[in-house]
């Protein structure tokens, strides 16, 4: 079984959208697609969570919307009232320990009786025992994430990570397309599900057309250029963060892992990104790049997987 | 004659220097659990009745009188019972009673013949009759030896027999206890077959929460060292966490 929710949490406005949508909280895409009637939040910013670094009222609110989203997440696992919760909770490359010290905190709320923060490309890389010679690049919404993998637990300078992913691409879409067509009327969501329909045309002579209003009126616009543009944009920093992690490797080695990368995460469904990548690895001496089984599901499955081979004597002792 | 009535006055000392002595929590711990008393007016009443029986029986090639057997039998029945009265294990009773059955040796033979009988078929049974009834003459230090070898014999038989059961019982419990280990496998197996099935099925209610953690890292994974490792140092490192964090002041 497996569940996906958007990182994003909605509460009823009033009383009247309370009782028309007959829910006290909403989450995920349910949330954006009542987004009219509710006040939406989004506990993440750059794939970790955000308030630890805000105040007043915006911070309780983005605490509240976190504490709220694990609970759901926790739920949505359907432990029997007798069983312990234990979670391996994924954090991008680079979170600090404040960041991950939130995520604990949030779990702590939701009733997980112990949790285990864990770098999401090791997840991806775990799942698919791949331990060796090899860079995951994990492409999110909020960060990609790389992770160089020569055998042991990765550590801060095994890692990069990326804070223009998915949502990055979506903002520049939007503006992109804003740009050509002023009178065009849609919001982000729409840019992104045309981004994710028409990600294909950056290698090939489709075009992509979408239907957005424009002074209410359903109206065929061509986005091709816009979408290409934009999915590109991803490519240069991905390029340049392999770069870091290939030269900053054992000279003897460097080529094992040029020869590995892997590509994980819903970005990494782009079409023709494995392409871009590799034709842009020419300058470090060239590799070979490849998409892992099911991207989105990796860092889940491979979590899972860390989570069950992981001795219940270490569960144990941190859910002390 | 007199030294085999005096012998046969010593009926209770010879019971008692033919048996052994158990303590009652010895035979417990031997496994016996039923011990038969018989009580010295038994014994009396079937030493009486054998040796009316046997004088009868004597009595009868003789050509006597239905008178004179009549007296002859109460006569002997009036010497044994003042015989057991007296008390058998008694010194003083030993000495009358050689006195008086001084007269009758053929009688005292027969009752000493028949309480002989009278004996092993109490303790012992058929066993040990075919060797008594065959020769009464039989010396009765040879027979206390028999009856104490039948009688250990005779424990031991009951010790081991009770041994051999208990063991026979634990062996099926543990078979049983085996058997119901193996369907409980079993079942477990299908359990996680079906579990793993109806999670891959659309709309399906069964949860990753469901199933166990510690699926146990298999020993026979190629990965499994470096896994170990892995395991290890991540395991470490948020405890590390979890101790800062437990370092942090509180809000408020």
């Amino acid at each position: 079984m497996r569940e996906v929710v958007g990182s994003v949490v909605g509460w009823p406005k009033d009383n009247v959208s309370s009782k028309t949508l007959g829910k006290s909280i909403l989450y995920g895409d349910e949330a954006l697609n009542h987004r009219l009637a509710l006040d939406l939040v989004f506990p993440l910013a750059d794939g970790n969570l955000s308030f630890p670094n805000l105040n007043g009222e915006a911070q309780r609110k983005s605490k509240a919307a976190a504490e709220a989203l694990m609970l759901h997440l926790v739920e949505l696992a359907r432990a029997r009232k007798d069983q312990l919760v234990y979670a391996v909770i994924g954090a991008p490359a680079d979170a600090t320990i404040h960041n991950k010290q939130a995520i604990l905190e949030v779990g702590a709320h939701a009733g997980i009786s112990a949790a285990m923060v864990v770098s999401e490309p090791f997840s991806v890389a775990y799942g698919i025992d791949t331990l060796d010679d090899a860079i995951i690049v994990d492409i999110g919404a909020g960060t990609i994430d790389l992770c160089r993998l020569h055998g042991t637990l990765p550590e801060r300078d095994d890692q990069i990570s990326i804070n223009r992913a998915g949502n990055y691409i979506d903002q520049e879409l939007a503006k992109r397309i804003k740009a050509r067509y002023p009178e065009a009327q849609f919001s982000q969501n729409m840019a992104k599900k045309a981004k994710e329909r028409f990600s294909r045309v950056i290698e090939s002579e489709d075009r992509a057309i979408v239907s957005f209003p424009v002074n209410g009126r359903p109206t065929e616009l061509d986005v091709t250029a816009e979408i290409r543009e934009a999915v590109s944009l991803i490519v240069p920093e991905i390029l340049d963060a392999i770069q870091k992690l290939v030269a900053s490797f054992d000279p003897e080695f460097q080529h094992r892992i040029r020869e590995r990368v892997l590509l994980s995460g819903g970005g990494s469904q782009i079409f023709g990104l494995r392409k871009a990548l590799e034709d842009g690895m020419r300058r470090i001496g060239g590799g070979n790049v490849a998409l892992v089984d099911e991207p989105v599901y990796a860092g889940a499955t491979g979590s899972l997987k860390l989570a069950r081979e992981m001795p219940a004597e270490y569960w144990e002792k941190l859910s002390r | 004659m007199k030294d085999s009535v005096k012998t046969s006055t010593t009926l209770r000392a010879q019971l008692v220097a033919g048996t052994t002595t158990h303590a009652v929590d010895d035979l417990a711990t031997n496994g016996i659990r039923k011990v038969r008393v018989l009580s010295e007016s038994q014994l009396s009443s079937t030493l009486r009745l054998a040796v009316n029986r046997v004088l009868r029986d004597q009595l009868q090639g003789l050509g006597l009188t239905a008178e004179q057997v009549r007296i002859l039998s109460d006569r002997s029945e009036k010497e044994l019972h003042e015989l057991l009265a007296a008390g058998l294990t008694s010194q003083n009773a030993e000495e009358t009673t050689t006195a008086r059955v001084g007269a009758h040796p053929s009688t005292i033979e027969s009752i000493l013949a028949d309480e002989q009988l009278a004996l092993q078929k109490l303790l012992h049974g058929e066993t040990l009759s075919s060797s008594i009834t065959k020769n009464t003459s039989e010396d009765l230090m040879t027979l206390e030896k028999r009856i104490a070898q039948d009688l250990g014999s005779l424990i031991d038989k009951d010790w081991r027999n009770e041994l051999r059961q208990i063991e026979d019982s634990n062996k099926r419990q543990i078979l049983l206890l085996e058997q119901r280990i193996s369907k409980l496998v079993r079942a477990l197996e299908s359990t996680d077959r079906v579990l793993a099935h109806l999670q891959q099925q659309p709309g399906s209610q069964v949860g990753p929460g469901q199933f166990a953690a510690g699926a146990a890292l298999d020993s026979d994974n190629p990965l499994y060292q470096k896994k170990s490792q892995l395991l290890q140092a991540l395991f470490q490192a948020n405890l590390k966490l979890r101790e800062l964090d437990k370092e942090r002041p509180t809000d408020g």
